[in-house]
């Protein structure tokens, strides 16, 4: 496994400084992000990996649409996907489905460290090499295949009953798989691939399951027993209410309904790509049983909720010890982790992820929480008749 | 999937001069396959150089590069980019390695050469025999000091690749060889197609990096830039591997702190500050951020020596310090039950301290030392739980050891010596271990990790070590020499002092602190808890206000199980020990034999003990407490015992409780009862034993006193008895054996007449001898005077008093045997036999001797008689006269001596006058008296000597002179 070091600055930098700075209130944060935020668009990553500059969206949208619609099924309709790519360039679609960022991958002949990148922007993670049908597109990317041919190939895969899922084991498996995938030069060569794991594959990250079983495990196990019941555990529900801010969801789309016009623009889009996935209880219980993939955003959540919680733990006095980890510290962790599952690291430009750097600031890990939830709770603000 | 074939064993590689012949595959990687090989030595080619053979032939999963049908690996177009891509790192491996071969070749593994063959890229290694840190641990390492040498190993052989400007990035168990086994083991890293140069211009855009799941430095996984703690960071990652087992997992990886690895079999049974230490070195090694690891593989390094060091318990150190301090309180509560009380943290009473302005604070250490002050003096009377809150202070302190809180160690100043001026240094130092085998050198390092306080991160000054010293009054003698220490060790920057003694002490300028007593609030809770009333009287409630005695009062109770009726100190110890005897018992059979036992060991033997610590003023050894028990045991073998404590009466076996002897008896009650289950005495440091607390000391003490009076008592009173009974028995006895077991005594008329004849009978055979031993003399030596001799000779005969009426003196004698058994003053019978002999012997020689005289005449004078006889007739005349003398000599040895006593000769004037003229005549007779007193000897003697005079007499017959001369008188 490989990976790679972003040298660009720019707005990123800005952006990252802004939120890390000590002297930012929370309501100045907030502020600062609803009047500085350069958030990145979906619009400015397209024009990047296209090589078309942004302001000029006709020919960026005019590109776009030629080269999606060589890369498409031959039925597709040229007005639906104008209309698509109208949307993303002015912002109503912020993120891109994965399935739909690997269709632009081949649309815009990208070569595989430009098309990891690009997925990272484009829906906030790489290629999954213990994915089956990602094995296949990643095959027919590095051999140049128009997309409607991997898809046939992936079809093809499928039929033969080769794409099915399996469990397999979530520690060394996908690196196992991607040294082997790597050195693939025929359909054959595929197949064999395929058959040789098959039962081991998966589209779910399984680093990221086995992160997500730990910290949830953590957070079940509250620290504080129950005096009356000392072997009680916290259930999802339980957890997703007091760590994950399940009671400020519902005032997500209140929120956006009571935003004086003048802010809107922005301010939707804040709330939206913050509100956007928001892990909820049921969600949780999904992943938890594996009915659908860990997400990014809960992965980070759940991350800071339980971090706190160990932090100034089982110290032993070692002068070194007794600082406690600061920012950059927990940052260089998180970061770290994300992309030991395949994630993108934060990007300050994202509204989420430069909450979380905001919130992440604080002095006492144990306080993120709270101070994500107040973070959430100015953005979000109840409504007049409320 | 590998599809590489391996050349097979026996290939011949044609290197140029070192043709080697493989002996088999060794192993592979993803881009090279490396074999057993050997080549013939030049100068004796029947001898062989083993070596390895990397032989570049990358993976290709579908095959791509291949051995050929000749051996040759061949590259199909598409397999081209995989090739070249492994080709250069081959390279770089090999150039990295050369250099790191030309710098340090005794930590790098030999690389003699590289040869291009069959397509491919040959290098032949040194073979060292090693193998993988990986394959050394399939399970978590068991020894923790193995594991921590091979770890300093490990950053030795990374300090080379750091010193050269390298970075190693690829440092995880299956890359670390160890060589050689034991102390002669050495670690090396191999594999160097990942190392990174760090003199190499820097890459532009984006660097690329192996990820290895579980080792790789969070920066490297994000594409960050290597530094050498991205190296360091594996290097805990791969401790932390071999201590648990398995690898760092994401999770892990993720948290702030490192997994808790206090369950790994290797931390098992260590002490807590070499655990501290382990967790230390993960925390810092696994930081996510660079610059918050170790700043350099040489920083490490010290921190695993210091693992090491901690494992190996050697230094003066904090930490040792803390160990020391913590063992020395463990030890003691463990090794004495009387202390098992500290354990219990609710049952510890408040202890409160009396600040200068009259408020009172709990006794805490802050408290004690959170002042400025670099020393106190706590004061308080006897009981009022000094020790105590000195060694609640330690326990608290050294639950978790942390190195920048100060080491706190306890120390009794009872143990001290007097005129020792060492003794803090000595008692510090005795239990560390040191790197130096000289004192000085130890004592010096001491000092001088005393000398400084160290810094928190906030920039406060922490002290090193707070000493605890207990019982200055209880230190004995002349204490100058340790005041002084004391005083020197306040002086220390680094040492905060707590003396504690039941007084001030002038000599000791200390701030003083006092212990308060417990408040009534206190003592009613304490009480209230228990469901007991408080007592009535004032003076009883007053004293409960000492912990002591509050304690005391409680356990005494509790043991009751009823309310306790205490008026005084005295009646509640004695109510205390008779309580804890109930209790013991109540744990026992009823009609346990061993009750007796514990009754004895504490109501007797515990105060002698008490009696000689304080005789001895000091703790006492255990060959020095046996004779004090020996004493014991005697004793309860001893009626004396038993009638001073009667209720031990008819109890002495069970007392012994079965033990041969006095040793067995000690072990069975200092060791097994008042030591480990009651908890009575308590053993320092060095093993010697005091009562549990100086208060219930003197009180036993006091009950020694009383036992010992009792005693006494009775020991006087069977003196006096013994004495009374012995004159009686003396009395009694004399008047029974002179009334009816005596021999009756013969008649005052008979016995000393009857005893005076015997002496006088030997006086006339003395004389008669002595004038026959003058004329034979004269014959032998002036045979011209004999015949003056001879007149001389006949007077004399006539002048012996013949007066002695033999048959009227044998007449009394038999008289005398008729009226009694004994001579009255002697106590002994008379010897008639003899008696008689030596009554006769000078009547009986007389007409023998004229005879003799005449023959002798004869020899001398007559010329025929001289010239017949001359020569022999003397000589055996001579022998038959001095027979005679030593006859008469026996004779009176066996009837007269044996009844001269003192008492006779003192009584009657005329025996003792008549003694000395014997005494006077035999010296001047020469007749020699043997001295035997042995009556049966003398008999024997006697008849010995009545053969020898037959024999003499024959003899003198035979020589025919008396015969001749009797033909020449014509006497028929």
């Amino acid at each position: 496994m490989e990976q790679t070091r972003d040298t660009g600055a720019g707005f990123t930098q800005l952006m990252y400084d802004m939120a890390t700075s000590p002297s930012l209130t929370r309501r100045q944060a907030v502020e600062r992000l609803k009047r500085d935020a350069r958030l990145r668009t979906l619009a400015e990553t397209l024009s990047k990996y296209s090589g078309v500059p942004a302001d000029d969206p006709k020919a960026l949208q005019s590109i776009l649409l030629e080269k999606l619609l060589a890369h498409s099924p031959p039925d597709t309709k040229r007005d639906t996907l104008s209309r698509k790519v109208r949307m993303w360039l002015d912002g109503t679609v912020q993120s891109l489905s994965k399935e739909g960022a690997i269709q632009l991958c081949f649309a815009l002949g990208l070569p595989y460290e430009d098309a990891n990148r690009f997925l990272h922007r484009a829906c906030g993670e790489g290629f999954h090499w213990r994915d089956p049908e990602e094995l296949v597109f990643l095959y027919a990317l590095r051999g140049h295949k128009t997309y409607p041919q991997a898809l046939a190939l992936r079809d093809k895969m499928a039929e033969k009953g080769l794409l099915t899922s399996g469990r397999g084991d979530p520690e060394t498996f996908t690196d196992l798989v991607r040294r082997d995938a790597e050195h693939i030069a025929s359909e054959e060569e595929l197949e064999d691939l395929l058959r040789q794991f098959q039962g081991q594959l998966g589209s779910f990250h399984n680093t990221a399951y086995s992160l997500f079983r730990g910290y949830l495990d953590l957070l079940c196990a509250p620290e504080i027993d129950d005096l009356l019941d000392p072997d009680k555990k916290l259930s999802v529900r339980e957890v997703t209410a007091t760590y994950l801010h399940e009671a400020l969801i519902s005032r997500f789309k209140k929120a956006a309904k009571g935003t004086p016009a003048v802010e809107n623009q922005v301010l939707s889009a804040l709330q939206r790509d913050i509100q956007q996935n928001w892990p909820d209880e049921i969600t949780l219980s999904r992943m938890l049983h594996r009915k659908t993939d860990v997400s990014r955003k809960a992965l980070i959540l759940l991350f800071l909720a339980t971090d706190g919680a160990t932090a100034s733990d089982d110290q032993d006095g070692d002068p070194f010890d007794e600082e406690e980890e600061d920012f950059e510290g927990r940052y260089a962790r998180l970061n770290a982790l994300l992309c030991d599952c395949g994630f993108s690291p934060l990007d300050s430009r994202s509204p989420f992820d430069w909450m979380i750097l905001y919130c992440m600031c604080i002095e006492e890990a144990m306080f993120i929480d709270t101070e994500i939830e107040a973070f959430l709770s100015a953005i979000f603000p109840l409504p007049p008749e409320a | 999937m590998d599809h590489r074939q391996a050349l097979p064993p026996g290939t011949l590689l044609p290197f140029p001069g070192m043709p080697c012949t493989l002996a088999g595959e060794s192993g592979r990687g993803s881009n090279a396959i490396v074999y057993m090989g050997s080549y013939p030595d030049l100068l004796n080619p029947e001898e062989r150089h083993t070596v390895l053979v990397k032989e570049l032939f990358p993976l290709h999963q579908k095959g791509a590069i291949y051995r050929d049908e000749g051996g040759a690996v061949v590259c199909a177009p598409e397999g081209r980019e995989t090739w070249e891509l492994h080709l250069q790192s081959f390279q770089h491996g090999n150039r990295i390695h050369l250099r790191m071969l030309e710098r340090r070749p005794d930590r790098t593994g030999a690389n003699l050469n590289t040869f291009p063959l069959q397509g491919t890229l040959y290098t032949v290694l040194g073979f060292t025999g090693g193998r993988s840190l990986a394959a050394e641990y399939p399970a978590p390492e068991t020894d923790l000091r193995r594991l921590t040498v091979r770890m300093l190993g490990l950053l030795d052989a990374l300090d080379i690749f750091h010193e050269g400007g390298f970075l190693h990035l690829d440092v995880a168990p299956d890359n670390i060889l160890l060589t050689g086994r034991g102390s002669q083991e050495q670690v090396m890293l191999i594999d160097y197609n990942s190392v990174y140069d760090l003199t190499a211009p820097p890459k532009s855009g984006l660097s690329y990096h192996s990820v290895k799941p579980g080792f790789t430095a969070p920066e490297l996984r994000t594409g960050g830039e290597p530094s050498a703690a991205a190296d360091l960071y594996a290097v805990a990652a791969v401790f932390y591997r071999c201590l648990s087992g398995t690898a760092l997992t994401p999770f892990q990886m993720s948290r702030p702190s490192p997994p808790d690895v206090s369950a790994c079999p290797g931390l098992r049974d260590l002490p807590d500050t070499v655990c501290v230490m382990v967790r230390q070195l993960l925390r810092r090694g696994l930081q996510a951020l660079p610059k918050k690891r170790y700043p350099s593989a040489g920083a490490m390094r010290q921190a695993f020596q210091e693992l090491l060091d901690r494992i190996d318990g050697v230094g003066v150190t904090h930490w040792a310090l803390w160990e020391s301090g913590k063992k020395i309180v463990e030890r003691a509560i463990l090794e004495n039950p009387g202390l098992a009380f500290l354990r219990e943290r609710e049952a510890l009473f408040p202890t409160r301290l009396r600040l200068p302005d009259g408020t009172l604070a709990p006794a805490g250490l802050a408290q004690m030392i959170g002042r400025q002050e670099r020393a106190v003096l706590l004061t308080a009377s006897g009981g009022m739980g000094k020790t105590t809150a000195m060694l609640r202070c330690v326990t608290e302190q050294s639950k978790t050891y942390s190195p920048v809180q100060p080491a706190m160690v306890y120390l009794s100043l009872y143990g001290w010596k007097e005129g020792e001026s060492s003794y803090l240094h000595r008692r510090l130092l005795e239990n560390l271990r040191f790197r130096t085998e000289q004192y000085d050198a130890a004592r010096h390092a001491l000092d001088a990790l005393l000398a400084t306080p160290f810094k928190t991160s906030a920039g406060e000054q922490r002290p090193v070590l707070i000493l605890l010293l207990d019982g200055l009054n209880e230190a004995s003698g002349e204490t100058g020499p340790l005041i002084e220490e004391i005083l020197s060790f306040s002086r220390m920057p680094g040492v905060r002092l707590v003396v504690s003694s039941r007084g001030c002490e002038p000599a000791l300028p200390f701030p003083q602190i006092e212990l308060s007593p417990l408040t009534e609030e206190d003592v009613r809770a304490a009480l209230s808890r228990e469901g007991l009333l408080a007592p009535g009287s004032g003076e009883m409630r007053e004293l409960l206000q000492t912990p002591l005695m509050l304690s005391i009062f409680l356990q005494s109770a509790r043991a009751e199980g009823r309310q306790l009726s205490v008026a005084n100190q005295e009646e509640l110890l004695h109510a205390y020990f008779s309580a804890l005897l109930s209790k013991e018992l109540r744990a026992l059979p009823e009609d346990t034999q061993a009750r007796w036992r514990i009754e004895a060991a504490v109501f007797f033997v515990l105060p002698a003990i008490a009696r000689e610590i304080q005789k001895k003023d000091r703790a006492l050894e255990d060959a020095e407490l046996l004779p004090v028990v020996e004493r014991c045991y005697r004793l309860f073998s001893d009626r004396l015992l038993r009638r001073a404590f009667p209720r031990w009466i008819g109890h002495s076996k069970a007392i012994r409780g079965g033990a041969a002897n006095a040793e067995e008896w000690y072990g069975l009650l200092v060791h097994d009862l008042l030591w480990k289950r009651l908890g009575l005495l308590v053993r320092n440091e060095q093993g010697r034993c005091r009562v549990f607390h100086e208060t219930v000391a003197e009180y036993l003490t006091a009950l020694e006193g009383g036992n010992a009076r009792k005693l006494l008592r009775q020991r006087r009173l069977r003196r006096a008895l013994a004495a009374a009974a012995l004159v009686l028995c003396l009395a009694a006895g004399w008047f029974i054996y002179d009334t009816y077991i005596a021999p009756p005594p013969y008649s005052e008329a008979y016995e000393e007449p009857v005893f005076v004849y015997g002496l006088t009978g030997y006086s006339n055979a003395a004389r008669q001898y002595e004038k026959m031993r003058a004329l034979v003399n004269c014959a032998l030596e002036t045979p011209e005077l004999l015949s003056g001799e001879k007149a001389s000779f006949y007077a004399a005969l006539d002048q012996i008093p013949g007066g002695i009426n033999t048959e009227y003196i044998l007449h009394s004698m038999e008289s005398m045997l008729a009226t009694g058994e004994v001579f009255s003053w002697s106590r002994r019978k008379l010897d008639d036999a003899h008696y008689r002999e030596l009554l006769t012997l000078e009547q009986e020689r007389r007409e023998e001797y004229q005879l003799l005289a005449d023959a002798l005449s004869y020899v001398v004078e007559d010329g025929r008689g001289n010239r017949l006889y001359g020569d022999v007739y003397p000589e055996l005349l001579s022998e038959l006269v001095e027979l005679d003398g030593q006859i008469a000599a026996v004779l009176y040895e066996l009837t007269c001596a044996p009844h001269l006593t003192q008492a006779l000769l003192e009584e009657h004037a005329d025996i003792l006058s008549l003694q000395k003229t014997l005494s006077v005549t035999t010296a001047e007779q020469s007749i020699h008296l043997s001295g035997e007193t042995d009556l049966d000897v003398l008999n024997q003697t006697l008849l010995t000597l009545q053969g020898k005079r037959t024999s003499a007499r024959n003899a003198l017959n035979a020589c025919g002179a008396i015969a001749a001369y009797q033909n020449k008188e014509g006497i028929s």
